[in-house]
């Protein structure tokens, strides 16, 4: 059975096809955690996820996964909604992280209970 | 003469004044939507502005890129057709190289150059805010 | 007790000095900023107001509260508590004992340079504002009497220059001298205010002024690094950085911060920078020289 398995997910990366769900969430979580990415560690601790020494410039994550996906989009595209000198930068405004990238980051934030 | 270079240091920060203000008008994700707009379009939208940044001594750089080298970059890909950009750059006294597709490196240079010149603006307005003792509340 | 109150006195008495109609507005900036971190470092029960992000762990055990005056020459290490160990255990044998020699040695075998700086305690009188010049940093001073001496390979940033502010730096603390910066004309005034300008400017593409991480950010961290305070900042240079594995001056130190921020660096002899160090200096008057130092 073991190996039947193994061909079988062979095949499956070997065609190309992945389920887009789990990938763009690891995308997510290495964006988060890359200091030459998103660096979002940086900042922030994230509830239930394991980080090395996340900063506390900004608040702990957690409850991310009741938000709506393009409120958290928004959020990291430019967070500069009521506090023009708030310390978390606008990663998709100011070109870090394009479209994708940040919908791979909202991807992993959604998995943050 | 002094006339002259009194005339010409006005008109020059007049037309500075103009490329700032020009950029503070533009949405920064239309314009530099590559996917609507194309490379090439976008590429224009950084070669006009990027200058400025680097005259007001605003310019981003990212990952010892200036945007001076992405523009640079960017146009030579559009020009050869290609649909990936080859940055050579120096940090820490190393000759690099980084690449990017195409579109990726056209969007992103186009924003670093509009947003830092909007953020030069907007920046203006809202530094006091941090200053304790004056906007700064504790 | 006893020394807290000299040093208070002390510090009042230098803004007595330096007040001057031209210095008005700067000794209020520097009041109200003094005023802040000690708030800010006073008590754990404010915590949850200027730390609001700092874990419970870190704040019952890693913080020293009540920080004020002098002490915040140490930057993060005066309420660090794990920071401070460490820097006071590589105080024991510091990594820039060579460097102070060989800046003595330089002082004293450069051709021109006592001429520069007959009394090498001037280290905490930098920068100076000088008329039809401008901001003159102790570096910009050093390396100019270098120049005028048709001499080569002193630069603003490190070797022996920052070799030279050691020397200047730990001659000026043997001799317990304190920042003096002063503001006294029209154009000096101004210079100050650019510098503030520019202090608190949100720039490059993370759009972070030096305030952000250095005012409201101070106490707290980025990783594992807590953020150090404006006051106070100053006082320690020429800096022994473990991350250099050398020594460098406040300008070096801050085209790395600049480059941090997102943008293309201003350049160490820039007239941006030499205003932002005239701001940063003032911010710290009337603390004592405590250079050269360690930090990460």
């Amino acid at each position: 059975m073991k190996k039947i398995f193994k061909i079988a997910t062979l095949a499956v990366m070997a065609s190309g096809i992945v389920y887009a769900g789990g990938d763009l969430v690891k995308e997510g979580a290495k964006i988060f955690k890359t200091k030459k990415i998103g660096n979002c560690i940086a900042c922030h601790a994230a509830n239930g996820v394991k980080l090395d020494g996340p900063g506390s410039l900004g608040p702990k994550l957690q409850g991310l996964s009741a938000w709506p996906e393009k409120a958290l989009y928004d959020k990291v595209y430019n967070p500069y909604t009521t506090n023009p000198i708030s310390a978390m930068p606008a990663f998709g405004k100011n070109g870090v992280l394009d479209d994708h990238q940040i919908k791979a980051v909202v991807a992993f934030l959604k998995t943050i209970k | 003469m002094k006339k002259i270079l009194l005339a010409s240091v006005l008109g020059l920060s007049i037309a500075s004044a103009g490329l700032v203000e020009d950029a503070a008008k533009l949405d920064v994700k239309k314009v530099c939507d590559v996917k609507a707009n194309g490379a090439a379009k976008v590429l224009a939208v950084a070669k006009k502005f990027n200058p400025e940044a680097i005259k007001l001594g605003v310019e981003f750089k990212r990952l010892g890129i200036r945007n001076k080298l992405y523009v640079k970059a960017v146009e030579e890909a559009v020009k050869a057709k290609k649909k990936e950009v080859v940055i050579k750059y120096k940090a820490k006294k190393k000759d690099k190289v980084k690449k990017f597709p195409l579109d990726y490196a056209a969007w992103r240079t186009c924003t670093f150059a509009v947003r830092a010149l909007q953020l030069h603006k907007e920046a203006d307005k809202t530094w006091r805010l941090a200053v304790p003792g004056d906007g700064y509340k504790f | 007790m006893k020394k807290k109150i000299i040093a208070s006195l002390l510090l009042g008495s230098f803004a007595l000095l330096n007040a001057n109609g031209f210095s008005k507005q700067a000794d209020k900036d520097r009041k109200a900023l003094q005023a802040y971190f000690e708030k800010k470092f006073a008590d754990r029960k404010n915590a949850s107001t200027y730390f609001p992000y700092s874990t419970k762990d870190e704040l019952d055990n890693n913080f020293k509260w009540g920080i004020k005056g002098d002490e915040f020459r140490l930057g993060s290490y005066a309420f660090d508590k794990g920071g401070r160990a460490q820097h006071d255990e590589m105080m024991d044998m510091p990594p820039f004992e060579d460097n102070i020699d060989n800046g003595k040695e330089l002082y004293e075998k450069t051709p021109g340079m006592k001429k520069c700086f007959p009394d090498p305690t001037i280290a905490g009188d930098y920068p100076k504002y000088v008329k039809g010049k401008g901001v003159v940093t102790l570096s910009d001073a050093v390396v100019s009497c270098a120049k005028a001496n048709k001499l080569k390979g002193w630069k603003l940033t490190k070797g022996k220059t920052a070799d030279l502010e050691a020397y200047f730096a730990n001659a000026s603390k043997e001799k317990g001298k304190r920042v003096n910066v002063v503001i006294d004309s029209k154009e000096a005034a101004a210079a100050y205010e650019r510098g503030k300008k520019e202090y608190y400017t949100q720039r490059g593409y993370l759009q972070l002024s030096c305030a952000t991480c250095h005012v409201q950010g101070a106490g707290q961290r980025v990783r594992n690094e807590k953020l150090s305070p404006l006051f106070g900042h100053t006082t320690h240079f020429p800096v022994y950085r473990l991350k250099w594995q050398g020594l460098g001056t406040l300008e070096r130190r801050i085209k790395g911060c600049n480059k941090n921020q997102g943008e293309t660096p201003h350049k160490p002899g820039s007239t941006w920078t030499k205003e932002l160090i005239y701001f940063m200096g003032y911010m710290s008057n009337g603390l004592p020289v405590d250079g050269p130092d360690i930090r990460k």
